[in-house]
């Protein structure tokens, strides 16, 4: 009776071990992330990635890699170092807005702008570092205040985003013209009566496509009023007077 | 030194069998402390700010009274972010078993090692990098058999990389086998 009661406190003390030493490694694993409600960033940073078919040469242009920090231009106390694995987080980044800015061992290699984010928002992107450049692959946001209601215009409820199909925090496509601003941001008119306003558009992190030509320094030279675009991203916000998309990919076709 | 280190060693250095040997009954002696091991598990690794899951091999060989050589493989893989990730870590290192002759077997180890991360997007773009480091971990076996044995596991990854060192701490829980002869 005596050595089972004893074998119970001894696995106990075992357990109260196990149980301290991950308290302990909590406490030192995760960068400098303030926590709270508001808007959540996670992010994934590809180190000079290369596509699928030449990996073989990965080692040795990883190696070449940095320290990345990546900071909020509008609160530089928000600023986190990226992982060995490429993710990092943070948390109670500015709702409406904000700019990243991504820096190696202490240069600024580019910044990202992301807007009209809304209160309780989860944003979700994968960036590429690559010759001193960023370029955002990809860009997700989740509300998380959203009860699953479907926010496109559709059937007999009255529209509540500008452009037709227009769901925000979805992946959209848009093709016109624009209106007015500079490769980082822009005014699009888009074609035809799919909205019936002009869209914002935050490109400072997309990547730019000329003719077919990728990555070309010169195309972004190119986006001028009345020029032919291709827009590809996320609608970060929209209603009947105002839309926002965070763009990934601009082609410019004239 | 961190917390988290300085419980590593004292946990390595303590002899948990000391103080109350007297009151405690022992139950057998189980056979085979000299013997080879196996164990498989699967694992949570916490990598960065993603979660990942995998599993786990080890074998471990007798090396001097309670202290066993120990070399260990996982892989595990998530996604984060909308980029699926990927880590496989390979140690080696030792293992200090306490309390041999009873069913529940607690052990500290140490390893160094290095391991190798891989994010993909897309299945288009995808970055790598080797980490070299170490870890710190304990467990605990509890004895089926003379042969079998149920295995938990907690380790701290310290690995370092070009942006510095990293901390990821690894659950684990599994089956061991040894070879009594």
């Amino acid at each position: 009776m005596l050595g089972g009661v004893f074998m119970l406190l001894k696995t106990g003390r075992y357990l109260l071990v196990l149980m301290a030493a991950a308290a302990l490694w909590r406490c030192g694993s995760s960068p400098t992330s303030p926590s709270g409600a508001g808007v959540k960033l996670q992010g994934v940073v590809l180190r000079d990635a290369t596509a699928s078919a030449a990996s073989a040469g990965l080692s040795a242009q990883s190696a070449k890699a940095g320290k990345i920090v990546v900071t909020v231009q509008e609160n530089p106390s928000l600023s986190v170092t990226v992982s060995g694995n490429g993710t990092f987080e943070i948390q109670d980044v500015p709702s409406g807005g904000f700019t990243l800015v991504f820096s190696v061992d202490g240069v600024v290699v580019g910044q990202i702008t992301i807007t009209a984010v809304g209160e309780g928002t989860t944003i979700r992107i994968v960036v590429k570092i690559k010759d001193q450049e960023v370029e955002l692959v990809e860009i997700e946001t989740e509300d998380d205040n959203d009860d699953g209601g479907d926010q496109d215009s559709g059937g007999d409820e009255p529209k509540s985003c500008m452009i037709n199909g227009g769901k925000v925090s979805s992946h959209i496509e848009l093709e016109g013209n624009v209106d007015s601003g500079t490769s980082s941001q822009f005014k699009l008119r888009v074609n035809g009566n799919r909205s019936s306003g002009l869209v914002d558009v935050a490109a400072s992190g997309a990547s730019y496509v000329c003719n077919g030509k990728k990555g070309s320094s010169d195309c972004k030279s190119n986006l001028v009023a009345e020029a032919k675009v291709h827009v590809r991203g996320n609608l970060t916000s929209c209603d009947t007077l105002v839309a926002s998309v965070t763009a990934t990919e601009v082609k410019i076709q004239k | 030194m961190s917390p988290a280190w300085t419980l590593g060693v004292l946990l390595l250095v303590a002899d948990f069998a000391g103080a109350s040997a007297a009151v405690r009954a022992r139950p057998r002696a189980w056979p085979g402390t000299t013997s080879p091991e196996l164990s498989a598990s699967y694992s949570f690794l916490r990598a960065g700010e993603a979660n990942l899951q995998g599993a786990g091999a080890s074998a471990s060989f007798h090396f001097w009274r309670s202290t066993r050589l120990l070399a260990d493989l996982s892989l595990h893989s998530g996604s984060f972010a909308g980029a699926d990730l990927r880590q496989v870590s390979f140690m080696g290192g030792l293992r200090r078993v306490f309390r041999e002759d009873e069913r529940w077997q607690p052990f500290g180890q140490v390893m160094a090692g290095g391991a190798r991360s891989t994010s993909r997007f897309a299945d288009v773009l995808s970055s790598g990098q080797t980490r070299w480091g170490g870890t710190l971990g304990i467990g605990t076996d509890y004895r089926l058999s003379d042969r079998w044995a149920l295995r938990g596991q907690a380790d701290y990854f310290v690995l370092h990389s070009s942006g510095g060192w990293d901390g990821d701490p690894r659950l684990s829980a599994g089956l061991a086998f040894r070879f009594v002869r």
